[in-house]
This record gives structure tokens, C-alpha cells and sequence, in this order.
């Protein structure tokens, strides 16, 4: 602490742990793309290319 | 067709939960930052015992080491370790209550701990045995007050922990914390063992 500015430190180690304590509490953290999705996107932007090439 | 879609995705998502193992990464990861906390351990018993013996001529640990009043705090610790193990068969078995009954005996006899140690740091400051006093007063309080630091952050997740369990039940999630914050707490157990050697013991001897 070289500046000794305790309210700061203070304030931002409390921030911070009720940040981590929020953020456990979400957990709706991932979603799954399926395969089907991933093939039709892609064929979509291939055929865009090609179309574009022509 | 949409229904399909659905019935699809909605297989892979469970598929997706239990086939990448999520719960082992998260577990494995764990294991990496424990790895990284003993380097941290080890460094300040390092200089520990380097500064250890630099006494300044203030006291050294036979004069302000009250080996009875450690031990006590050790039993307290040791025990804590016991009552998660509790837990984790308790969980097991898929015993909600007993998980959260065992964590509240750990979270006590934690809490105890802690408490103690504060006590004792009160009153060796109290006794203008300060970190300021000395080299080994300064490297005694690093060790020591960086154990206790850690087992007050294990406390806190522990309430927390015993929160969520409460309102959403033994869930993969949960379980998985549960599993860390065993881990988590059987590491910091092991590192007391090696200060109350380390420190306490061979300081008296």
C-alpha cells in the first residue's frame, strides 16, 4: 500500500468478491451450436462466395 | 420438421452436458491453481527460513509460541477436514442435509480457527510483537497471516456454497464446487501441518 489509500483498496476487495459471488449464481454459461446449424451457415456463405466469383 | 429440430437439440444439449466432461476440466483446472498456490506457499517458507532466526533482538518464537493454544487450533483445523470428508459421503449418497449439516460443522469449526489465530495475532501485536517488530516477526506473520487469509476465503465460499445448495440442491454444478472446495480445503490443511512444524514446533524445540 504505497499510497495508503485504504478506502479504495477496501471498496474494490468487497466489488470484487460480490462480483465472483454474483457471477457463481448465473449458470447459463454455454450453449451448443449443432452440427446442422454449423453446416447450413457455412454452405450458405460458401454458396455466397461462389455466386460472387461467377 | 421443427419439432425435430428441437427433439435434436435438445439431445445434444444433454449429450453435450455429460460427453465433454466439463466437471473434470473445471476439477483438473483446480488441481493446476492448488499447484500454483503451493509455489506461493513455498516461497514464503523459503523466506521464512531464511529470516526465521533474524530475531533483531526481539523475542523468538520460545518466548511468544504457546504450544497448547496452537495445538488447539490445529485440532480444530484437523477436525474440520474430517466433517467435509462427512460431507463429501454425504453427497455421495445424495444426502442434501447431511451435506449441509456437515458443511456447517466444518464452516464452525473454521470459523474457530480463524478466530483463534486473530487472537492470537491481536495479542503478540498488542505485546508490540508486530510484523514491524523483526525479521522473523515480519516473515511469521506472511506465513502465517497468508494461511489464515486462505482459510477465510475457503469460509466465505463455504457460506456461499451452503447458499446455493440450499436453493438448488445437489446439482452438477454444485457438485463439482463441492468437490473444489474440498480439495481446496484438505490443501490448506496439509500446508497448516507443515507451520505448525515448521513454525511452531521447531521455533519452541
Amino acid at each position: 500500500m504505497i499510497w495508503h489509500i485504504w478506502w479504495l483498496a477496501i471498496v474494490s476487495t468487497i466489488a470484487m468478491l460480490v462480483t465472483v459471488i454474483a457471477r457463481s449464481y448465473n449458470e447459463d454459461i454455454d450453449y451448443y451450436v449443432p452440427a446442422e446449424e454449423v453446416a447450413a451457415i457455412e454452405n450458405k456463405h460458401i454458396q455466397v462466395k461462389q455466386a460472387s466469383q461467377a | 420438421m421443427s419439432s425435430q429440430t428441437l427433439k435434436t437439440q435438445h439431445a445434444h444439449a444433454e449429450e453435450h452436458e455429460h460427453h465433454h466432461d466439463a466437471e473434470g476440466t473445471k476439477i483438473f483446472g483446480f488441481w493446476i491453481y492448488l499447484m500454483t498456490d503451493c509455489i506461493l506457499f513455498a516461497t514464503i517458507f523459503a523466506t521464512y527460513a531464511v529470516l526465521g532466526t533474524s530475531f533483531a533482538g526481539g523475542p523468538t518464537g520460545k518466548d511468544i509460541f504457546e504450544l497448547d493454544y496452537v495445538l488447539g487450533e490445529t485440532f480444530l483445523l484437523l477436525f474440520s477436514s474430517i466433517t467435509y470428508g462427512m460431507a463429501m459421503i454425504a453427497q455421495h449418497n445424495g444426502n442434501k442435509s447431511a451435506v449441509l449439516k456437515w458443511l456447517a460443522v466444518t464452516f464452525l469449526f473454521g470459523l474457530g480457527f480463524i478466530v483463534m489465530e486473530i487472537n492470537e495475532f491481536q495479542h503478540l501485536i498488542h505485546e508490540g510483537y508486530g510484523p514491524d517488530r523483526s525479521g522473523f516477526l515480519s516473515a511469521f506473520f506472511a506465513l502465517v497471516g497468508t494461511h489464515g487469509l486462505h482459510v477465510t476465503c475457503g469460509l466465505i465460499w463455504m457460506a456461499v456454497l451452503m447458499a446455493q445448495i440450499s436453493s438448488k440442491g445437489l446439482t452438477t454444478t454444485n457438485n463439482t464446487r463441492l468437490m473444489c472446495l474440498s480439495l481446496f480445503w484438505h490443501f490448506l490443511d496439509i500446508v497448516w501441518i507443515c507451520v505448525f512444524t515448521v513454525v511452531y514446533l521447531m521455533g519452541v524445540l
